[in-house]
């Protein structure tokens, strides 16, 4: 069977001041349902943009990635925007909630793009909001929790629709040990009950040792499995 | 959670059956290890097919109108007689090329370097798929059409445009049985034609995202096809209402409908256009207002050379028309672009996605917008009775303290500022064109009235001759249905003196008994001002001396100095009795004359005496004042009895004309037109109230729609702060829009979202200003505003509320607003999630 995910060749290049900067270069990867991948290197060692990438956030300058058996980039704008918004959970680094809104709408958001009833939506939200520990956080706004709550927020909304694939971008970075491994129990549990795929890009050495695959990147490239 | 919100991947594109196309296993050709970049924007096939057949309808055309002009003087018909020698040989000269290009034709078809399509300009494409010279393309196949068009033309110079449309018809009839001939020589059987058509068809324009947007054909297509589609539906619209015989009598159904429909069909077309390219088509709309732009001029420079006076062109209605010309033009485009931009928001990967509901929230909340609030300006707007509070200092208050904050939380950012200055700004100009259109409405109205009540809704005339007839024509009119009443006049123009003082006046005869069911009159004359019998009667005109006798309750009547001492019910005179007058008091003022008193009504043209023309004279006695409040009629008209004026003017038994009353003066149009098909027409003539005061009326009107334009204006300043205050909103959301993409919204949503926010700045600012207006409009009802009636025939500013003004006022603003979100929302809609992101 094909892999769920498949990344070939990928190359990014960024022109800078008029000269390229290559910051992916013939990264290759496949990814079966339920794998759960660490992703370490470097600050600037291309992992974000990786994701980015991977999540169709960005479009690659070289190389394909196809998801399902679809190459993705052949796809529409809409194709893609559905994709993200029905296979993909997206965790930024620096969280992204949006700031107009509370914590428990910011969670209920992809549902509501996707036009799902609102009460459903609400109630899902709020299970996923108590499962990580923010349950008597729901009517606050992001200016009122911390920067971890704040990324415990950003990951609730990843999960609220099911993703196939969740890419997080340091989903423990800002947070104190305790409540990083609170996260990080989080995302193995969904791993192991949903079989949800996971890219996890982290510094924590400590975090990745516990992940079954690691993939180390190294001036854009994938340099193995580390 | 429902099920439904779980996906599988292999669904998850809703793309499970083209898995075997694409699977990664199995590449399709070309599909090398290394992929190759992703190629750059093609130029579509289906587009050169587009512009080749725009080419195909255009370029003989526009040839045609430039160069037919100057040939049609060269040479009128180089077949007849009277040709030039010369023309004959340049037309003979200008087949060689065409001889040259038709062999060409069957040259490429037969050696298999065209493609052997079925529709001329498919050849362009090679088998080889190598690129055609666009160009040779465009040269090559037009240029044989612009000279046979020429030809066509030197052929029938002074044709209508019909002959040079079906010389058109039949070279693309030519073009398309010589690429026929083509296939046939190329042994290529038409399904082989039919299936690459298909082909072509299938795959083309498809959009990806991270690519440049491709020229789409398909869309072009459609709006071009569409622009004609219109048209075409707008004629059957007209065809079907006038079918079906719908009749109004104040508006002329077929047109409206037709009028309406082309907006309407303009705006489909734009949102197909959208919907099958999946984006918003500026460029090919671009293109299509262009060709659709040559296609008018052409139709117009055709047209002006088939009219025979070729110099249409100077004559002086040219500019009108081109002015006319281009709104409609402007209007055409504007449509497509307003059609191509909501579809473009509907348009999504499964069909149709036209719900706002997130967008609604996401754009509520960017605005700061929730329900108390707008609970509270609903009450300040609706019940405060100062309008000044509600515009001026509501407005800085709630900013106010908006952008102080409350309870500790940030204060608001400048966008929303921004948003409600614009708020206030669209406020503003709603509020000052509902205001100006009202009192613009209510002068029309009143003067309507006055003249409504002075005059007749319609008059029956006899173009030559005398009418005698008129007994008989009077009874024939109100068997009309639909005629209230009718009655005889008399109308001349005369002069009115006193022993000082004199005044030039329109002398009315009437019937005092009939005309009080056609004009208002009876209503005119004040309480202590004389009354309409007293024309009938002169002799109950109570005289200077009759007062104080009345007065006295008793006493001796020396009234005409007769010195009889007789009881008052009889307060005759041995006196001749002179007839009596009715007069305006403006006239009266003037005259310094009251009832009672004596006037002398002179006739310019009078008899002829041994020294030439002598004015003939009467006396009359003024028997009311009339105060109608027109200040014009007030100050000229004067009334007397049919038989009085048939006296004085020597008419006979002849009147003027009838003046008629209908059931509904805003019928009067088509029921005097009827009237006068009663009478059989010629030599009888009718008019209605609108066209017996056509300049008035026309005057008025042209007022109000330049005001109208002038405020829209102010409105469309308003809209340009509501682009402002958009593209900052845009800039300071970047980040969130990047987040909602990588969530998954679509572009159009995100356009959607934006053109939200500034529906919602304008439809409040529309509703406030329509309620500021509306309380203004009362307010002037109220309190009034004093006139000139010397300047102004009124004495106060009238106004009147009218609801569709309203609607269409507001309407007009959330258009103009519309538009105005469409650049901004669209920048919005194409901000990329990682240049979002990249922003910090």
């Amino acid at each position: 069977m094909a892999p769920m995910l498949e990344v070939r060749d990928l190359a990014k290049t960024y022109e800078m001041d008029g000269k390229p900067l290559e910051v992916l270069k013939d990264v290759s990867l496949s990814l079966d349902e339920g794998d759960l991948v660490a992703l370490v290197g470097k600050s600037g060692s291309g992992k974000s943009t990786f994701l980015h990438v991977v999540g169709t956030l960005d479009s690659p300058t070289a190389g394909r990635v196809f998801f399902g058996g679809v190459d993705l980039f052949s796809r529409s704008e809409s194709e893609l925007a559905r994709f993200r918004n029905d296979t993909v959970g997206f965790v930024f680094q620096s969280h992204h909630l949006l700031p107009e809104f509370t914590a428990l709408e910011n969670v209920m958001m992809p549902a509501l793009i996707r036009r799902a009833s609102r009460s459903a939506t609400e109630s899902r939200a709020r299970e996923l909001l108590k499962a990580v520990g923010l349950g008597d956080r729901l009517p606050h706004r992001p200016t009122e929790l911390s920067g971890g709550e704040q990324q415990r927020v950003a990951i609730a909304r990843a999960l609220v629709l099911r993703p196939n694939l969740l890419l997080a971008d340091e989903p423990t970075g800002n947070l104190d040990e305790a409540t990083g491994e609170e996260v990080f129990q989080v995302l193995l549990e969904l791993n192991r009950t949903e079989n949800i795929s996971a890219i996890v890009v982290t510094h924590s050495e400590r975090l990745s040792a516990r992940m079954p695959r690691r993939m180390r990147l190294a001036g854009g490239r994938l340099v193995g499995e580390a | 959670m429902t099920s439904d919100l779980a996906t599988h991947p292999s669904t998850a594109l809703g793309m499970s059956g083209q898995h075997g196309n694409v699977s990664p296993t199995a590449p399709a050709p070309g599909d090398s290890a290394r992929a190759p970049r992703l190629p750059a924007p093609r130029f579509s096939r289906l587009a050169a097919l587009f512009i080749d057949l725009a080419l195909l309808l255009l370029l003989p055309g526009v040839s045609l109108a430039v160069f037919a002009k100057p040939m049609a003087r060269l040479a009128p018909n180089p077949f007849s007689g009277d040709a030039l020698p010369p023309a004959r040989w340049f037309f003979l000269l200008l087949s060689i090329p065409l001889a040259f290009q038709v062999a060409q034709w069957i040259l490429f078809a037969a050696t298999g370097r065209t493609f052997g399509a079925a529709i001329v300009g498919i050849g362009w494409e090679r088998p080889d798929g190598r690129r055609p010279g666009i160009l040779r393309a465009l040269v090559s196949r037009s240029l044989p059409i612009l000279i046979f068009g020429s030809a066509l033309t030197l052929l029938e110079p002074n044709s209508r445009a019909i002959w040079v449309r079906a010389g058109l018809a039949l070279v693309v009839i030519g073009v398309l049985l010589l690429d026929a001939l083509g296939i046939l020589l190329r042994r290529r059987s038409m399904r082989d034609v039919a299936s690459g058509l298909f082909a072509y068809a299938r795959d083309l324009d498809k959009p990806r995202a991270f690519e440049a947007p491709r020229f789409s054909g398909r869309a072009s297509a459609i709006s071009m096809l569409g622009v004609l589609g219109a048209l075409a539906v707008s004629s059957l619209v007209y065809v079907l209402f006038s079918h079906f015989n719908i009749e109004s009598t104040s508006i002329d159904v077929p047109s409206v409908a037709a009028g309406v429909s082309i907006p309407l069909s303009l705006v489909i077309v734009g949102a197909l256009a959208a919907f099958a390219a999946r984006r918003f088509v500026v460029g090919e709309l671009a293109l299509t207002a262009l060709l659709t732009g040559l296609l008018a001029y052409e139709a117009m420079l055709t047209k002006v050379v088939a009219v025979p006076a070729l110099q249409a062109f100077e004559v002086a209605g040219f500019l009108d028309w081109s002015l006319y010309a281009l709104s409609a033009y402007f209007g055409i485009i504007l449509c497509l672009i307003l059609g191509s931009a909501l579809g473009f928001m509907v348009a999504s990967d499964r069909g149709a996605d036209a719900s706002t509901k997130f967008e609604r929230l996401v754009a509520r909340r960017h605005l700061r917008l929730k329900l108390a609030h707008w609970l509270e300006l609903a009450v300040i707007a609706t019940l405060l009775p100062i309008v000044i509070y509600g515009v001026f200092i509501w407005p800085v208050r709630t900013v106010w303290r908006l952008m102080k904050g409350r309870r500790g939380a940030k204060p608001l950012p400048p966008t929303v500022f921004m948003a409600l200055l614009t708020i206030v700004g669209v406020m503003f100009g709603v509020t000052s064109l509902n205001v100006v259109l009202g009192v613009m409405g209510g002068f029309e109205r009143d003067l309507k009235q006055k003249i409504l009540g002075t005059n007749a809704h319609g008059v029956v005339h006899r173009s030559i001759g005398d009418f005698d007839e008129w007994k008989k024509v009077e009874a024939k009119v109100r068997s009309v249905p639909g005629i209230k009443a009718v009655s005889p006049f008399i109308l001349a123009e005369v002069m009115i003196t006193t022993n000082d003082e004199v005044a030039g006046s329109v002398i009315k005869g009437i019937d005092p008994d009939s005309a009080t069911s056609v004009t208002d009159i009876r209503k005119y004359i004040g309480k202590d001002e004389g009354s309409l019998t007293y024309l009938a009667h002169p002799e109950l005109i109570p005289s200077d001396d009759d007062l104080p006798q009345g007065v006295l309750g008793g006493g001796t009547s020396t009234s005409g100095g007769s010195g009889k001492i007789l009881p008052p019910p009889q307060p005759t005179t041995p006196k001749p009795v002179l007839p009596g007058i009715i007069l305006g008091r403006e006239m009266a003022l003037q005259l310094h004359v009251w009832v009672g008193d004596q006037v002398t009504v002179m006739n310019p043209i009078g008899d002829l005496g041994p020294t030439g023309p002598v004015p003939r004279s009467q006396v009359f006695r003024v028997a009311a004042i009339f105060v109608s409040g027109m200040y014009e009629y007030d100050s000229k008209y004067a009334y007397i009895t049919i038989p009085a004026a048939q006296k004085f003017f020597r008419m006979g038994q002849a009147v003027t004309g009838l003046e008629v009353r209908c059931d509904n003066p805003d019928e009067a149009r088509p029921l005097m037109r009827q009237v006068r098909e009663t009478l059989g027409g010629f030599p009888y003539e009718t008019k209605d109230w609108g066209q017996m005061n056509e300049n008035l009326f026309s005057a008025l009107r042209l007022e109000r729609v330049v005001m109208a334009i002038l405020l829209s204006f102010q409105v469309l300043i308003a809209s340009i702060c509501v682009i402002a205050t958009l593209v900052m909103l845009v800039v300071e959301k970047r980040k969130e829009v990047a987040t909602l993409k990588a969530m998954g919204a679509r572009e159009g949503s995100i356009m959607k979202l934006f053109v939200l926010e500034g529906l919602i700045i304008g439809g409040i600012g529309a509703f406030y200003g329509s309620a500021a207006g509306f309380l203004f409009c009362e307010l002037i009802k109220k309190f009034g505003v004093g006139l000139d009636p010397q300047v102004y025939y009124i004495t106060r500013l009238p106004v009147v509320i009218q609801p569709a003004s309203f609607v269409a006022v507001a309407g007009i603003a959330m258009l103009l607003v519309f538009v105005a979100t469409l650049y901004p929302a669209r920048r919005g809609g194409s901000i990329s999630p990682a240049e979002g992101f990249r922003e910090e």
